[in-house]
């Protein structure tokens, strides 16, 4: 066991490496002045020449790129022009928000998705496992940022039950409830379409072991169906699913930029809207590096949770 | 479809009953319906003169008194779970007890089917076939069963493997006193191990009787065709 863990955070090293290299290259060949992209059209030369040398870009690349990753591997993530305060302040703002936000989704995807797939399975080819299945095909093909605003418009809008975006409301003193009733909605939309796809792939895994001989067997000596479908079924059903609980976690991260857009939530996925538009190179790659190691770090705990859970990967 | 057509067997408390037939016979439908894992659509099984429906209401008891071993020996067996904690888990629930009752017993049922107390704590995937027959029997075993239904135990161990966990059925059924259901497509395993054998074709019993009257005298060309295909396979059958 442990050297499974440990091969797989030997090779997460060269993962970000190679992630931090794809962004810092892709930023660094857009087309465009980032310092003109900052200061704007009305600044005048000597200015810009002065950010362009603050931000070493007038640097070769590859000096440039290894004067980055020296500094983000002491903790420095350089200074982000556009919010006129350092990368890291930043991102740990709002990185903060985007981990609440992507934690509820997550946490609304695994009880939906893994209930909804077991529920279906236990009742195939019912009216219950086919309005489930109907369900989830129409949440994998329901793009977040349309979910989201139709949640906007039925729930805030015409209901007038929840705020429409935000994570406080202005003049409002901050409470625990006030926040639960911002995140509802964003939490909502992230999870319901990371569910659909985690329901379907849970119901065909429990379909294949609900006809395990295990199963059977348990059956055959009296064990209860609760017992049989909890215990024994579910335990050896999820394991397989894993590995794609770890995408989707990746995905309600990744989904969080639309999601943040549509609902205004001050998380990562908004800020780096903002960097890029603005291209502030830092925050940009600090945000990517950010994300990239979460999602790193999700799977590679989901891999090592699916060889504890099921001794045949243990070495 | 109907699986199984106008069946009528009675079952005697203490005696082998082999029940055989080539695939598709129904023969594992038939046992299937015995332990209660499925219902006859239509027509009655009675457990000590009542209603299997009403023995199956009182699921443990009857748990406890009708135990049930499948031909996938190793798909049998929960892969996440340690064989000594499959075995204990089973004994718990359906008769309880003290962890060192439960524990005592466990050992006990393991050293009659010569499985070593080391493979207890392995997984079943680092178990042989044979091992894990093993341990399918040692569960059967372990609440003191009164019938054991198996559904064709041996068909899917080699040759060499097949004698031995025959012999040591054969060792077990002295030792512990079960009626034991013992489905195959094998006459020469029904001719070591039952003392009476039913024969089943398409559904129905062609023939039935003692093993030795139904083997000597076959009746059927059926049953014929069966013992001299098993003439042919049998060359793994223990001495």
């Amino acid at each position: 066991m442990r050297g499974l863990v440990w091969e797989r955070l030997f090779w997460t090293g060269p993962v970000l490496l190679g992630v931090s290299v794809l962004v810092f290259l892709l930023m660094a060949l857009i087309p465009g002045d980032p310092a003109l992209a900052l200061l704007g059209p009305y600044a005048t030369e000597a200015n810009l020449d002065r950010l362009r040398a603050q931000m070493a870009l007038d640097a070769p690349l590859w000096t440039r790129y290894f004067t980055w990753i020296g500094q983000v591997l002491q903790g420095d993530f350089g200074y982000a022009y556009s919010v006129d305060r350092p990368v890291a302040e930043e991102l740990w703002e709002r990185g903060r928000a985007t981990l609440l936000l992507a934690s509820a989704g997550y946490l609304v995807c695994l009880l939906l998705g893994v209930g909804a797939g077991v529920f279906a399975a236990a009742r195939q080819y019912t009216w219950i496992d086919r309005s489930l299945s109907v369900v989830s095909m129409v949440g994998i093909s329901t793009p977040a940022f349309w979910l989201g605003l139709l949640f906007v418009m039925v729930f805030s809008i015409h209901l007038q039950w929840l705020p429409s975006g935000g994570i406080q409301t202005f003049g409002e003193d901050p409470s625990a409830g006030a926040l639960l009733r911002h995140l509802a909605l964003p939490a909502l939309t992230l999870g319901l379409v990371a569910a659909a796809l985690v329901a379907r792939f849970v119901r065909t895994q429990m379909l294949e072991v609900l006809r395990l001989d295990f199963v059977r067997t348990a059956r055959a000596k009296g064990a209860g169906e609760g017992r049989i479908l909890w215990c024994h079924a579910v335990r050896a059903g999820i394991v397989p699913v894993l590995p794609v609980l770890g995408l989707q976690a990746g995905y309600v991260l990744g989904g969080a930029v639309y999601v943040e857009t549509v609902f205004q939530w001050p998380g990562l996925g908004r800020m780096l809207v903002e960097a890029v538009t603005q291209r502030d190179l830092l925050l940009v790659q600090g945000g990517v590096l950010l994300v990239a190691t979460a999602y790193v770090l999700v799977n590679l705990a989901a891999d090592v949770l699916q060889a504890v859970l099921d001794p045949r990967l243990q070495k | 479809m109907q699986a199984l057509d106008g069946v009528d067997l009675t079952l005697r408390e203490g005696r082998a009953l082999g029940i055989v037939g080539e695939s598709g016979s129904g023969k594992s439908t038939l046992a299937r319906i015995l332990v209660g894992l499925e219902e006859p659509s239509s027509g009655t099984v009675l457990f000590q003169g009542k209603p299997l429906v009403e023995a199956l209401r009182a699921r443990s008891a009857f748990h406890r008194e009708v135990q049930f071993v499948f031909q996938n020996s190793l798909g049998a067996l929960n892969p996440r779970k340690r064989i000594g904690s499959i075995l204990h888990t089973h004994l718990q629930i359906l008769e309880g007890g003290t962890a060192t009752e439960v524990k005592a017993r466990v050992r006990e049922v393991a050293e009659a089917v010569d499985l070593p107390e080391d493979l207890l704590e392995r997984f079943p995937h680092a178990l042989s076939g044979g091992q894990a027959q093993r341990v399918n029997l040692a569960r059967a075993l372990l609440t003191h069963p009164r019938v054991i239904v198996m559904d064709e135990p041996v068909a899917a161990l080699d040759v060499s493997v097949q004698a031995r966990v025959l012999r040591l059925l054969r060792r077990l059924a002295e030792t512990f006193t079960f009626t034991l259901v013992f489905i195959t497509h094998d006459l020469a395993v029904v001719d070591y191990l039952c003392d009476e054998v039913c024969v089943m074709r398409e559904g129905k019993v062609v023939e039935s009787g003692s093993t030795a009257d139904v083997l000597t005298r076959p009746h059927e060309a059926y049953t014929r065709a069966l013992m001299d295909a098993s003439r042919a396979t049998s060359h793994g059958m223990p001495s």
